[in-house]
C-alpha cells in the first residue's frame, strides 16, 4: 500500500522516536526509495532534532541589572 | 531557619534560572516572571527547604513545575490550537509536496563545519514562530528529549495529536530554516 509525502514526512518524524510499526516501516522504505524531497526531509529533520538538542547552550541570555534588583526588592517586601 | 539574602539568590540563580526558563517559554518576560514567581515561592516555603537537595536543585525544582503549569494551559488551549489538516500549505490535495514546498538540498549545511552561530540564531528565531502548544511540545522533545508517553501524560494530549502537532512543527521549522538560513 503506497503512501503520500504527507504520510510519509509523519512518519519520518515518528521513526526517529522508533515509533513505526513494521507494516510502517516498509511503506516507508517503498517511499523513500522513489522520493528525493523526502529522503531530503528525513535528513533535515534528523539535523533540526540533533540542533535543537543543542541549543540551550547557545543561547545567551541573562536579566538586565534592573530586573535583577527589581526581584531583589520584591523578595525583600516579603 | 537560615538566614535568607535575597541579593545572594538573585545574583547566584537568577540568571542561570532564566536561561533555562527562556527557550522554553519563548518568550523574555513570562521568562522572567517565571523567574521571579520561583524566587517568591522558594522564598515563602523556605522553612520547607529541608537541604537534601542543593538550594540550586531545589530552585529548578520549583521553575520546572511552574514551567509544566505554563504548557498546561497553553495544552488547555488545544482545540484552537490543533493546526488544521485542510488549510496545508506543504502538500497538495493528493498528499504530494506542493510545488515551491519541497525541501531543497542543503549541501554541506549539514556538515559540522557549518557557522553555528549564525545558525542556532536562526532556529531560535524559527522555532518562536510556533504556536503555544506546539513549541511546548516541541520543547519538551527535542530540548528536554522526553519521549511522546510522557510528553501526552505531562499535557494530557492523545498520542495522535502529540503526533500532528510534533509533524507541523517541524514541516514549519524546516521551511522557516530553509528560508532564513542562507547555506553556500
Amino acid at each position: 500500500m503506497r503512501i503520500t509525502c504527507r504520510e510519509a514526512t509523519e512518519f519520518i518524524v515518528k521513526r526517529e522516536e522508533g515509533k513505526l510499526t513494521f507494516k510502517q516501516r516498509v511503506q516507508l522504505w517503498l517511499h523513500m526509495g522513489i522520493c528525493g524531497l523526502c529522503k531530503l526531509f528525513a535528513k533535515q529533520s534528523k539535523f533540526i532534532s540533533k540542533m535543537s538538542s543543542h541549543l540551550e547552550g547557545h543561547l545567551e541570555e541573562s536579566l538586565t541589572i534592573e530586573e535583577k534588583t527589581q526581584m531583589i526588592e520584591s523578595l525583600q517586601k516579603q | 531557619m537560615a538566614q535568607l539574602d535575597a541579593t545572594k539568590w538573585v545574583n547566584d540563580y537568577g540568571d542561570m534560572l532564566y536561561r533555562y526558563a527562556y527557550p522554553r517559554v519563548n518568550d523574555k518576560e513570562v521568562a522572567k516572571d517565571l523567574v521571579q514567581d520561583t524566587f517568591l515561592a522558594a522564598w515563602r516555603n523556605h522553612d520547607n527547604f529541608k537541604g537534601e537537595i542543593s538550594e540550586k536543585n531545589w530552585l529548578f525544582t520549583i521553575l520546572k513545575n511552574k514551567i509544566i503549569d505554563h504548557y498546561r494551559k497553553a495544552s488547555t488551549r488545544l482545540t484552537e490550537g490543533l493546526p488544521d489538516n485542510t488549510d496545508d500549505t506543504y502538500f497538495d490535495d493528493a498528499g504530494h509536496w506542493a510545488k515551491q514546498a519541497g525541501p531543497n538540498d542543503w549541501g554541506t549545511g549539514l556538515s559540522e563545519t557549518v557557522e553555528r552561530k549564525e545558525f542556532y540564531e536562526i532556529l531560535d528565531k524559527c522555532r518562536k514562530k510556533l504556536k503555544d502548544i506546539q513549541s511546548a511540545v516541541f520543547t519538551m522533545k527535542y530540548l528536554d528529549g522526553l519521549d511522546s508517553e510522557a510528553i501526552c501524560k505531562e499535557l494530557n494530549i492523545t498520542a495522535s495529536n502529540f503526533w500532528v502537532l510534533v509533524h507541523r512543527a517541524k514541516l514549519q521549522l524546516r521551511a522557516c530554516l530553509e528560508r532564513n538560513w542562507t547555506t553556500k
